[in-house]
């Protein structure tokens, strides 16, 4: 092969493998710089000062300031408890055990609009400890977030009072992270 | 004609790297740039601006349904700068920021020293001592906190609880007694 064709094609193939890889690693699906609490996930050093380039470019790429991990902390989701992509086609039911944080708020993301649904330690509606949220594109009783033309949903749930919930612990069982099951499909 | 193969991929996987790496360190700071260049024009600098729907700051607001956003993009090469902050009973937290999205300092409703208090930025200093007299000759030290940037010029952005009316109401009090601007004007 003609060197120039070599040169440019090295070019070529090394620049796309370069660009595709670092915009993977800044996604929340890349294994990499998050933390993995099942099918949740967490950007561990996100808004401190001395975090790694990755996770400052995963935030300010959007044009966002993440809180510090002192003040709030952040966990996405957008696969149930079997791994399967959430869609508004079915309907879930997210459980758990009401959050000692100071506040907290479960959201679903991705509905067209852009705004997303949101629930805080004020609005749910529980008879015990245990907290009941339903995810469905049709409305349903007691603590409903609503899907609606999502393109790609995705729930996050967050843990203010950072540094007094780090403190207790921070495996997936002490942090209390809801669980997310498919309860059918249409 | 294997060490010709052995240049040319090591030459793929070199162009690679630098790329990846450039893209990593240089494309994000620049687009982010490019949006506090967008609220610079729309809202000034040394002022607090609400990050309201259809306005250049709500690309911060991350959380609108359940936070008020309120962002004061600052410089710091004509002198320090002044937040005069009133806090609500509820969840408030400041944080300032560096150009690049790294946290400079936090601040939240638990740890504020009063309901209302003025927090001054300054830039890094040679004489330290002379930035920390500075600071309590302009009021009492229990109402006033100082902090060193190490940057002229980044963001401050004041987060409060709004996930029902009664916390927006709280907020919107607080943030029409909050200000931000040189501690000289």
């Amino acid at each position: 092969m003609n060197p120039s064709v070599r040169f440019a094609v090295s070019v070529l193939v090394g620049v796309t493998v370069g660009i595709v890889s670092a915009r993977y690693m800044t996604t929340e699906q890349s294994p990499f710089f998050t933390h993995q609490y099942g099918n949740w996930n967490n950007w561990p050093v996100a808004g401190n000062p001395a975090n790694n380039p990755y996770t400052q470019a995963k935030f300010i790429a959007n044009g966002q300031l993440p809180e510090h991990f002192s003040e709030v902390l952040t966990f996405y989701r957008n696969k149930d408890d079997k791994g399967d992509t959430l869609t508004e086609d079915c309907t879930y039911v997210m459980s758990v055990e009401r959050p000692t944080a100071r506040r907290w708020s479960i959201s679903l993301t991705g509905n067209a609009g852009g705004r997303p649904q949101v629930l805080t330690q004020n609005d749910v509606i529980s008879m015990g400890e245990k907290v009941t949220i339903l995810l469905s594109a049709s409305p349903q009783p007691g603590n409903w977030l609503r899907i609606f033309n999502a393109d790609d949903p995705r729930v996050v749930f967050r843990l203010y009072d950072g540094d007094t919930i780090t403190a207790q612990g921070t495996g997936s069982g002490a942090l209390g992270l809801p669980t997310l099951t498919r309860v059918s499909c249409s | 004609m294997t060490s010709t193969r052995t240049f040319w991929a090591l030459f793929t996987v070199l162009t690679a790297i630098a790329a990846h790496l450039c893209y990593i360190l240089f494309v994000p700071p620049q687009q982010f740039q490019t949006k506090l260049d967008t609220i610079l024009t729309e809202n000034g600098i040394n002022k607090l601006t609400l990050a309201e729907p259809g306005t250049a700051a709500a690309s911060i607001a991350q959380y609108p349904g359940e936070l008020t956003y309120a962002v004061c993009l600052f410089d710091l090469s004509t002198g320090p700068l002044r937040i005069n902050a009133r806090v609500p009973d509820q969840y408030w937290a400041l944080e300032v920021y560096n150009t690049r999205g790294g946290t400079i300092y936090t601040l939240n409703d638990k740890q504020a020293p009063r309901k209302q208090f003025s927090l001054y930025l300054y830039d890094d200093d040679p004489d330290p001592e002379a930035i920390v007299n500075a600071a309590n000759s302009v009021g009492s030290s229990i109402n006033s906190i100082t902090v060193l940037t190490g940057t002229e010029t980044g963001i401050v952005v004041i987060r409060s609880a709004a996930a029902n009316r009664l916390e927006a109401a709280r907020s919107a009090e607080a943030l029409q007694n909050t200000s931000c601007s040189l501690a000289s004007s």
